[in-house]
């Protein structure tokens, strides 16, 4: 019950703070400091180096993208070259070295009787 | 023409929008001290509310021309420092290790952290123990509720210039301090709980 009370208490005093700051003066020189800013800020051009820098990385990035999407959807896409594999070539890849047309042939026929 | 605390509608608008230095030197003549402590109230650190105060300044020169006519200066002004000062939070807790971590975490749940390099020139030092608990829960709060407790409490602004500073309609005001108070409360009573000075 006391620890309530001192809690109250002290939430009281807390808020109480709020209320108890006295308003003080603007720093010394204040008007003077903010006149100065205020002149720079004056001088600056409108549009900062570093805020050109980004600009200019945004913009480079973007074409970038743009011309990397327009080369992917502009270029045919590949073809594969025809094939005109002979009985020869076929022995070659295998390497079967007594192949001919002729025991193809034979071979076919057999099969079909 | 112009000015004089109590009469802030007087700057004249035209100059400023003409980006007139002489203008812009009164303007900052006249509310810099407002802007300052606004900026204290939610940045308690001398050095940054000074800073976030001079760059609402520069803000305010470079989009002087988006200011419309008949509106208060004031409240632009305002305005643009709560924007500035939230910025700067954000960046602040950025750089704080695990901060990627942090909205994954129910902010109810989240232990007071007091913050170690707090330095508020408004706060008596018998108060500044009790003030640092106090911004370590503020902390936690929404944006809206925060600025909503700075304005009312710290700027002793009342529920219509504050509806006005914050876009939002009086009911809005007085529902989004309710619940800021309700939220303070449960984080502090949480806080003094776990205090090892309130154990038997």
């Amino acid at each position: 019950m006391e620890t309530n009370n001192n809690i109250e208490r002290e939430i009281e005093r807390t808020l109480g703070t709020a209320k108890g700051i006295t308003p003080i003066s603007a720093p010394v020189q204040f008007t003077e400091k903010t006149m100065q800013r205020i002149r720079a800020a004056k001088e600056e051009p409108f549009i900062s180096a570093s805020v050109l820098l980004k600009a200019a990385a945004v913009i480079i990035l973007i074409c970038l993208n743009a011309y990397t999407i327009k080369y992917v959807f502009e270029s045919p896409a590949p073809q594969t070259p025809m094939v005109t594999a002979t009985i020869d070539d076929l022995a070659n890849d295998y390497q079967v070295a007594d192949v001919s047309n002729d025991w193809l042939n034979n071979k076919t026929t057999k099969n079909h009787e | 023409m112009l000015i004089g605390y109590s009469m802030p509608l007087e700057i004249d608008i035209l100059a400023l929008k003409n980006k007139d230095e002489d203008a812009f030197r009164v303007l900052i003549d006249t509310f810099g001290k407002s802007i300052f402590n606004l900026c204290l109230g939610i940045v308690p650190i001398a050095e940054d509310a000074e800073d976030i105060s001079q760059e609402v300044f520069i803000e305010a020169f470079k989009s002087i021309h988006t200011f419309r006519e008949g509106a208060h200066i004031k409240t632009w002004l305002y305005r643009i420092a709560i924007n500035k000062c939230y910025d700067h939070l954000k960046w602040t807790k950025r750089k704080k290790r695990y901060a990627l971590l942090q909205p994954l975490f129910n902010k109810d749940e989240e232990p007071i952290e007091i913050p170690s390099n707090f330095q508020h020139p408004g706060i008596v030092l018998e108060n500044k123990e009790h003030a640092k608990v106090l911004y370590a829960a503020m902390e936690s709060l929404p944006e809206n509720q925060n600025t909503a407790f700075v304005l009312y409490e710290m700027q002793g602004m009342n529920y219509k210039e504050i509806s006005e500073t914050m876009s939002v309609s009086v009911s809005s005001v007085e529902a989004l301090l309710f619940r800021a108070r309700a939220a303070l409360r449960k984080k502090l009573h949480t806080y003094y709980y776990n205090n090892t000075s309130f154990k038997k």
